[in-house]
C-alpha cells in the first residue's frame, strides 16, 4: 500500500486498504466501516481515484466475460439481452 | 433456472477457457441440478446454488483430467470478436491477458462477484472458502487488474 495513497502516507487519512474499499464498493462493508470509508472517499481525491480504478477493473471483467460468451455463442446475444433456448427474446417477437 | 444459464456459461468459459469444455460443464451442472433439485434449500438463491454445483463440478473434473483445463488461451477468439474494430480487439486482448494472468482463485472470485453479481456469502459458498478469503481475493484481483490497465498495453519488444 505504501505510496498508493498520499493522504495515508501523510497521516491525513484513516487507514483504508483495498479490501475495505472493495467491500465498500460492493455494499458489503461492515456497517461500522461504511461512514469511515465514505468520508475518506469524499474527503480525499486519492481514494476517489482508487475507487474508480477498482470500478474500472469490474467493467473490464464484465467486458471480458461477455466477450468470452459472445465468442463461444455468437448468436446468443439479442439486442443487449439474452435469448434462451433459441427462442425469441420478446414474446411474439 | 434458465435465467442463470448465460452466467453459468460465462463462468464456465472463464474457468475452462475452452468453448466445448464449458458447454459440457454447464450441461453437467444443469443435469446435476435437475436430478438433485430436491436437495435445494431456500436459504439461498437458485442462481448461487447452480454456481456451487458448477464450481464443484469443475474442480472435480480438473482433478480427473490429466491435461489441465485452462491451458488453452481464448485470446485468439477474443481478438476476432469485433473484426471491424481493431482498437477494441487490442483493448479486449489486453484485458484478457490481464485477467488470465490472475490466479484461478482470484479470477473466479472476480467473475462471481463483479460479473455474475453474487454476494460475498454466495461466492464463498460457491468456492468453499470463508467470506474473508473472498474479500481479500477480490481486492487483490481488482488491484492487479487496475494496475495492469493503468499501466496501459504492454507493447511487444522490438529488437
Amino acid at each position: 500500500m505504501s505510496g498508493r495513497y498520499d493522504q495515508l502516507k501523510n497521516g491525513e487519512a484513516p487507514f483504508i486498504d483495498d479490501i475495505d474499499l472493495s467491500a465498500y464498493l460492493d455494499g458489503e462493508a461492515q456497517p461500522e466501516d461504511r461512514r469511515r470509508i465514505a468520508d475518506a472517499i469524499e474527503g480525499a481525491p486519492g481514494f476517489a481515484h482508487q475507487a474508480q480504478l477498482l470500478r474500472d477493473a469490474d467493467t473490464k471483467a464484465r467486458q471480458y466475460g461477455d466477450a468470452l460468451l459472445a465468442s463461444a455463442h455468437p448468436h446468443a446475444f439479442v439486442s443487449g439481452g439474452w435469448r434462451l433456448n433459441g427462442g425469441p427474446s420478446v414474446p411474439g417477437g | 433456472m434458465e435465467a442463470a444459464i448465460p452466467g453459468l456459461r460465462r463462468y464456465a468459459l472463464a474457468l475452462t477457457r475452452d468453448a466445448d469444455a464449458a458447454d459440457d460443464l454447464v450441461q453437467d451442472c444443469l443435469e446435476r441440478a435437475l436430478t438433485r433439485r430436491r436437495l435445494w434449500r431456500p436459504t439461498g438463491t437458485v442462481k448461487s446454488w447452480l454456481f456451487i454445483i458448477l464450481h464443484n463440478q469443475f474442480i472435480s473434473d480438473r482433478r480427473r483430467m490429466s491435461r489441465r483445463a485452462g491451458d488453452v488461451p481464448m485470446q485468439d477468439a477474443l481478438e476476432q470478436s469485433a473484426p471491424d474494430n481493431p482498437m477494441a480487439n487490442v483493448a479486449l486482448a489486453e484485458t484478457a491477458r490481464a485477467i488470465e494472468a490472475l490466479s484461478l482463485e482470484q479470477r473466479t472470485t472476480l467473475l462471481l462477484v463483479a460479473v455474475e453479481g453474487l454476494t460475498y456469502a454466495e461466492a464463498a459458498s460457491a468456492t468453499g472458502v470463508p467470506v474473508g478469503t473472498i474479500m481479500s481475493r477480490l481486492a487483490r484481483a481488482r488491484r492487479a487488474l487496475a494496475d495492469r490497465m493503468e499501466a496501459g498495453p504492454r507493447l511487444a519488444r522490438v529488437k
